[in-house]
């Protein structure tokens, strides 16, 4: 299961946040917001909508991502949490820090997105992808205090995890760099690294996962080392 | 649960370790397939699904590899792609909005043609009945406000209309209309479209309707209530939300001949002793003793008592205040009693409960008094409870929501069966550890099992058991549960045409088997809701070719057909044979 009626998570702690549009006030703030994504907020301080989606798109896409993990959905869930966000921006009192009161909401997004899941699908379950996430999703309800233990291992921040990963490639031997660099971050197909190479698609493929598997030791293990430094 | 369970002493964890390296990397090599596109047969997902059931350790190491994958995307990802989703976000969220959306939420903005169909039909439905049933209709708009104003039957919309008074200008005496003053922000009809519509069925007798509503409701609202309130007696609890919700339905009977009222609850909306049907969107519920409950879509939730709801079927999340301490959700087979929490509960349609506890405790019991059971259940500890109910006693062609509550008295059981019902059980505990406890139990005798697999399969058989009213069931169980806690362990080897399972325990030998099958009967669902009596016991098709030997405990029997393979098991492994390790596949 299960639903995610309420926020439960300690990140989520702005209490009066609604994914429901209709606040009056949000209504009002959508009719007639006379310019292009201006500060919405009753509090003058809060960046604007635009500026709000750029500085945490990252964060929220990876943690609807460790969640839903590869499945087709994490953007447009990612898009969802930023359009409750939206909505709901009026609503923010600035009690808690942004980043935490946006994590509440994607987190009942992705609530929502189970529930919807588990009804379309729930009795004749052969999605591995659902299944995957919906462990994801229990453990995390389980553990609710450390829910990123389940996932990841790690409590830290977008930035600190990719720096990590970054060191982690660093130390990688280089065919296997060469690896990632090609599939990743020139977007080659696997099937076009095995012809290059005269292997098969698979076994690219396999070489695929043996790596991020030893990156996610790796990265662990990184944050691990600077969580205990701090 | 008692933690000396035969399953738990009889399975040392690292017997097997050899064998679960193996599989963990059969399951990788499937999963790399997977994610890489190729599409996998369905014995191999089903393979996947109960390897990493029985295997987190698995599903962890996927986790990760995946988790390192977001990881390496992002870091990868373009600027140009960054700006793609930025943009897209940005489309959805313009900042100004045609007044014309202003009134929807997101479901309606996104599944805008369908939920104006849901009107029209709405609105359909309303012309029948103000064709027919003028008293009735002039009723219901004085008890449900809102819903005269939104589907908004106009005044002069055609034919209709000529010769009936709309649900706004009430014909009936003594019915105070407060339609006009409640803004629902629901969309309204085209005039021209409504007059076009037909009557979406038959027109009603109006003494049918007579019949169907009770005379107190035919009483007039209380008029201190200015937002109307579906009480038929003490308010039992208010709508505190209504969100993404259309098309909602209320008391509606099992009686096809019925019309089902389309409802359109709003905040402040009063409840009284009502049946709430809710076929889409989600709604909030704050109980007059204070416990706030989520209502999510499609759910049959029955209020019966300040601080007590029967949930037929659907998914309710309940927060409860300490005031509140002690509020009830029935279920067809359980009673949940908070103990100061939050927590779920989802009754699915075979008549499944789950419990899932996300803070402090509730305590959970079975209502079928000859199993009668009770649990504690604390988010920091065993969290989730599910409890199977033996579907088919209850009666396979009657799904639970076509049963209609107020015939049944406040707490009935399970036992609306054709046969008197043994008295059986199931249930499935989860440990915030991943650690699972299966309880099945017949008459009184139970066995724990702590994998998810072998309960699974042992619960399966039993049902069906029950199911076929077998003979000498009870027997059959009572001779198995002595195996199971003072017999040997099954120790052998199965050999089918090339293959070979070697099992050292009830639960190896168990998944050895149902490993066979899956291969035989790979397009055969895991567990078809209604399999046909008796048949389930036959060979599964495609077994041409079935030949093979067992051994266990150095006896070994060689077999041609399966036919002779059952015979092989049952000489081997006696009682064992007839739960689990039977060949049974259901």
């Amino acid at each position: 299961m299960v639903a995610e009626g309420q926020p439960r998570n300690s990140l989520a702690v702005e209490p009066n946040w609604s994914t429901e549009p209709t606040h009056p006030a949000a209504r009002h703030l959508e009719g007639h917001a006379p310019t292009a994504h201006a500060p919405i907020a009753r509090n003058p301080t809060l960046p604007s909508f635009e500026e709000i989606v750029r500085q945490y798109q990252r964060d929220v896409r990876l943690y609807v991502a460790r969640f839903l993990g590869r499945h087709a959905a994490v953007d447009d869930v990612a898009q969802e949490v930023f359009v409750q966000v939206y909505r709901s921006l009026d609503q923010f009192a600035g009690r808690s820090p942004l980043k935490a009161w946006i994590f509440g909401i994607a987190r009942n997004c992705v609530g929502t997105w189970f529930r919807q899941q588990n009804r379309q699908i729930r009795f004749r379950s052969l999605d591995l992808d659902l299944d995957l996430a919906q462990f994801h999703w229990q453990k995390s309800h389980a553990t609710q205090a450390s829910e990123s233990e389940t996932i990841a291992g790690v409590d830290s921040d977008t930035e600190t995890q990719l720096a990590s990963l970054r060191g982690c490639l660093a130390k990688l031997k280089p065919p296997q760099r060469a690896l990632v660099q090609q599939y990743y971050f020139e977007q080659v197909t696997a099937e076009s690294i095995a012809q290059q190479q005269g292997r098969g698609a698979g076994a690219i493929r396999m070489a695929l996962l043996r790596i991020r598997e030893a990156l996610a030791k790796c990265v662990r293990q990184q944050l691990a080392r600077r969580s205990t430094h701090e | 649960m008692n933690d000396n369970s035969p399953e738990k002493n009889n399975i040392p964890a690292t017997s097997a370790s050899s064998d679960q390296a193996a599989a963990a990397t059969k399951a990788i090599e499937l999963w790399a397939r997977h994610s890489a596109g190729d599409p996998l047969a369905l014995h191999e997902v089903q393979w996947l699904q109960n390897h990493w059931q029985a295997f987190p350790s698995t599903r962890q190491r996927i986790a990760d590899e995946q988790w390192v994958n977001c990881l390496l995307r992002l870091q990868a990802e373009t600027p140009a792609a960054t700006e793609a989703f930025v943009q897209q976000v940005l489309q959805r969220c313009p900042p100004t909005t045609p007044p014309v959306d202003l009134s929807q939420n997101t479901t309606a903005k996104k599944t805008s043609p369908s939920l104006r169909w849901g009107w029209l039909i709405a609105a359909g439905l309303l012309l029948g009945l103000t064709a027919t049933g003028i008293w009735y209709q002039g009723y219901l708009s004085s008890r449900r406000p809102n819903q005269a104003n939104s589907p908004s039957l106009p005044p002069t919309s055609g034919d209709l209309a000529q010769t009936s008074p709309t649900p706004t200008q009430p014909v009936a005496p003594n019915t105070p209309n407060t339609a006009d003053t409640v803004d629902t922000g629901l969309p309204t009809l085209d005039p021209s479209i409504t007059a076009q519509l037909e009557p979406l069925t038959p027109p009603l007798d109006p003494d049918t309707m007579r019949v169907e509503r009770p005379t107190p409701l035919e009483q007039d609202p209380p008029a201190t209530d200015p937002l109307g309130t579906d009480t038929s007696g003490p308010l039992l609890a208010t709508i505190s939300r209504v969100a993404q919700s259309s098309g909602m339905l209320d008391e509606s009977t099992s009686d096809p001949g019925t019309i089902q009222q389309p409802a359109t609850w709003h905040e402040g909306q009063g409840l009284g002793a009502t049946v709430l049907q809710l076929h889409s969107g989600e709604l909030q519920l704050t109980m007059a003793s204070g416990a706030v409950v989520e209502v999510y879509a499609p759910s049959r939730i029955e209020l019966v008592g300040e601080n007590a709801l029967h949930l037929w079927q659907g998914e309710i999340a309940a927060q409860v205040p300490t005031e509140a301490i002690g509020f009830q959700v029935l279920t067809p087979t359980a009673m949940v009693t908070d103990l100061g929490t939050t927590f779920d509960v989802l009754v699915d349609p075979a008549g499944v409960t789950e419990i899932e506890v996300r803070g402090g405790q509730v305590s959970v019991a079975t209502r079928e008094q000859a199993t009668q059971q009770q649990w504690l259940l604390t988010a920091d500890d065993t969290y989730n409870l599910t409890l199977y109910s033996p579907t088919q006693l209850i009666n396979p062609n009657t799904p639970v929501l076509a049963e209609d509550p107020r015939n049944t008295t406040p707490a009935p059981s399970p036992a609306t069966s054709p046969v008197p019902a043994p008295a059986a059980l199931a249930a499935r505990l989860r440990h915030v550890s991943g650690r699972l406890t299966g309880v099945v139990s017949l008459d009184g005798r139970s066995l724990q099992f702590d994998d998810e697999t072998v309960f699974a399969t042992v619960r399966d058989r039993l049902f069906h058991g029950l199911e076929a009213a077998e003979d000498s069931l009870s027997d059959t169980w009572s001779q198995f549960v002595d195996a199971r806690t003072a017999g040997p362990q099954p120790q052998g080897q199965l050999r089918l045409n090339d293959q070979e399972f070697n099992f050292g325990n009830f639960n190896e030998a168990i998944k050895a088997q149902n490993e066979i099958l899956s291969q035989f009967a790979p397009n055969k669902p895991p567990r078809p809701p209604q399999p046909g009596p008796k048949e389930r016991l036959g060979p599964p098709p495609g077994l041409d070719n079935f030949r093979g030997s067992l051994m266990i405990h150095g006896k070994r029997r060689d077999f041609n057909s399966w036919a002779e393979y059952r015979e092989a098991m049952k000489e081997l492994l006696g009682p064992l044979a007839e739960f689990g390790a039977f060949p049974f596949q259901p």
